[in-house]
């Protein structure tokens, strides 16, 4: 035994951000405090008194239909939620002070399939987020235009709409695995989830309607014009330089989010979608497009955003979001009951078009077996895989690596870092291992 | 003048139809004719947007004096009496450092310093931020002439102007920053993973390649790159 559990749990009972899968799956070992943990002890004594028709809710009527008219989970799902990075994991200093500038994490270990429920979605913004009258919301498009436009919400829904399949990451996604020399020497903790690591990642269905098609009813001089700034009406009213050459291309203003409208946090009533780049290009509460010959070196494309290389140097412009993926079971935080049968799964994503491969390896990289995809796979969108897989009792490195269309392959977090430098942790897409101890229970073994 | 006619014309017409047909008036070429047309003027109120040339700079001018005591009142809560972050609780971090230049950006064994002066490539993009985006709780709340101020301030704090400065449209134009030329374009992929299944060698082993992407894979599109 690596780590001090005892002293872990404590911390984990302390922490509302530490009720973790580990407690619910494994009740009966270490504390039994926390929500979790206490919910399971119930369920097993109920089990063990009643047989199925005596169970409360075989003798008693159920609520009323139409008790919760917007649903949400069943209360035994209640440690499903969006999370801050805890801080008691994270390096000094790496939570930011403010929420109102902050970021809460998807719980990646615990959805299925690819599709990130709405109330889930990551969080991330740089001014809080409000929520915005409709009705009194306008986007504007100006500049190198035949006619500047004022679009109402009422005009926009009426443009025709198209619905696609897309993933959104922070560019800041997974640093926390950059390797220790990031954050002041502090060694990574093992107790990180995925959820803590990879959680700036969600995918979603959106719907709305084309920039070509907003660009072609102003009249955008597509020839001279490189450049969009599109500008958020958020207080920070954050502003990014978007190539003209993907505006034409795949990005839509979405209105909608797997069928309902977005939510405030997603930037309701209306956001851009860049397919395949970094989350921060995607303004939320677009309210303005100007259409130039030049970009705007915007703070959040110079001082932010950019990733300082050992020479010194910056790259700027670094949109794409490369190859990656994660096993989300087993993950950190997770607990293996005992030897025998279980499914590996987890998710594949890249910034530049489909998923070709994932592979797995059970023992710290040096062989792999491809896992299975699961349809549909779809392009720049999370793509699910599975493996099934027999545990033995023995200590595991398990790790996952995504092959893209383009023949790219997932690396390994310390060749970014040797090409990169220390102190560029922007768009680590390096590989995630998991230790699983002989206990069963699941560690970060990353960074 | 023309497109005012276009619309008055094109008023008159649907009036005179009775068309029921809701349109803006000067459709002309659009597709859909959906949405208002709005003119130059009014479009005013909306424009932030501050570009490295110069386009977009407000009329007005500032004195780094009076941008220290703006600064005083409404920034240093946060960033700081120097320019260099208040830290508010324990396991928090501090508020963006504005100001100083160490560990220079070349260093690789403590975190650089990437402040307003080490590492912002314009001071355009200084003035941009700080109209859109500051007061961090009361945005959009000082004057251009306050912005001009706020800038020369932390320009002197940073070295860049001397003591005292003023700055306006012209005199802002002026300044390079120090790590103007700090940037180049995105170059990924960098790395080459080959897709090995059996046998592999790892982070670790002796003679493991870490890899070029300069022969490798697709690299990413030259049109994404933000150049001057």
């Amino acid at each position: 035994m690596v780590f001090d559990m005892s002293d872990d749990q404590d911390k984990q009972a302390k922490s509302y951000t530490n009720v973790t899968r580990r407690s619910m799956l494994t009740g009966g070992v270490g504390v039994a405090t926390g929500t979790a943990a206490t919910l399971v002890a119930g369920l097993g004594a109920e089990g063990a008194a009643a047989g199925p028709l005596q169970r409360p809710w075989a003798t008693e009527l159920g609520d009323p239909v139409g008790t919760n008219p917007y649903g949400h989970p069943s209360s035994f799902e209640r440690t499903v939620i969006r999370r801050p990075t805890p801080s008691e994991y994270a390096p000094k200093g790496y939570v930011p002070p403010m929420n109102e500038s902050s970021w809460t994490g998807t719980p990646l270990q615990d959805l299925r399939g690819i599709i990130t429920p709405n109330g889930l979605f990551y969080e991330r913004s740089h001014g809080g987020y409000a929520d915005m009258d409709p009705a009194k919301h306008k986007v504007v498009i100006h500049g190198l235009v035949d006619r500047n436009l004022e679009l109402s919400m009422e005009d926009l829904r009426r443009f025709p709409t198209v619905t696609t399949f897309r993933f959104l990451e922070c560019s800041g996604n997974s640093d926390l695995i950059w390797g220790k020399a990031t954050y002041g020497g502090q060694e990574t903790s093992p107790y990180l989830t995925a959820q803590d690591i990879h959680g700036l990642l969600s995918c979603a269905e959106w719907t709305g309607v084309r920039l070509s098609d907003l660009l072609r009813e102003a009249g955008a001089d597509t020839e001279r014009a490189k450049w969009l700034i599109v500008e958020g009406a958020d207080s920070g009213a954050l502003a990014r330089s978007l190539p003209m050459a993907r505006a034409l291309d795949d990005c839509i203003l979405a209105f909608a989010q797997n069928g309902e409208m977005l939510r405030p946090e997603q930037g309701y009533p209306v956001r851009l979608l860049v397919p395949g780049c970094e989350g921060n290009l995607n303004i939320k509460w677009v309210q303005r497009i100007e259409v130039t010959d030049q970009p705007l070196f915007a703070t959040f494309e110079t001082a932010q955003y950019t990733d300082l290389q050992k020479s010194g140097k910056a790259r700027i412009s670094s949109l794409v979001m490369e190859a990656k993926s994660i096993i989300t079971f087993p993950s950190g935080g997770q607990s293996l009951p005992e030897k025998g049968f279980y499914q590996i799964r987890g998710i594949a994503w890249s910034g530049r078009g489909k998923i070709s491969h994932v592979d797995v390896s059970l023992d710290g990289g040096r062989n792999w077996t491809p896992a299975q995809l699961t349809e549909p796979v779809m392009s720049k969108c999370l793509t699910e895989f599975t493996m099934p897989w027999k545990w033995d009792g023995r200590e595991t490195l398990l790790m996952s690596r995504a092959t893209d269309e383009t023949g790219y392959t997932q690396p390994f977090v310390q060749q970014l870092v040797e090409a990169r430098g220390k102190f560029s942790s922007y768009h680590n897409n390096g590989i995630q291992t998991w230790r699983i101890e002989s206990n069963g229970e699941v560690y970060n073994a990353q960074g | 003048m023309r497109r005012a006619n276009l619309v008055f014309f094109a008023v008159l017409l649907l009036t005179a139809s009775g068309s029921a047909v809701a349109q803006t008036a000067d459709c002309g070429d659009r597709p859909l004719c959906l949405g208002q047309t709005i003119s130059d003027a009014d479009l005013e109120v909306w424009s932030l947007n501050v570009f490295p040339d110069g386009t977009g700079l407000p009329d007005g001018t500032g004195n780094a004096e009076e941008g220290q005591q703006i600064y005083r009142d409404k920034c240093s809560a946060c960033h700081g009496e120097k320019g260099v972050g208040v830290k508010v609780l324990l396991d928090r971090g501090a508020f963006p450092t504005l100001v100083g230049s160490t560990p220079p950006l070349t260093d690789t064994e403590q975190q650089p310093a990437q402040t307003v002066g080490s590492y912002w490539p314009y001071a355009t993009t200084f003035f941009d931020y700080v109209r859109r985006a500051m007061p961090f709780a009361t945005a959009h709340s000082l004057s251009n002439d306050e912005v001009y101020a706020v800038t020369a301030h932390i320009l002197v704090l940073n070295d860049i102007l001397p003591a005292g400065a003023n700055l306006d449209r012209d005199s802002l134009m002026q300044v390079t920053m120090p790590n103007v030329d700090g940037f180049i374009c995105d170059a990924r992929p960098d790395v080459y993973a080959p897709r090995c299944m059996s046998n592999c060698s790892v982070p670790g082993d002796a003679g493991e390649l870490i890899g070029s992407g300069e022969d490798y894979g697709i690299p990413v599109p030259v049109t994404d790159c933000m150049v001057r």
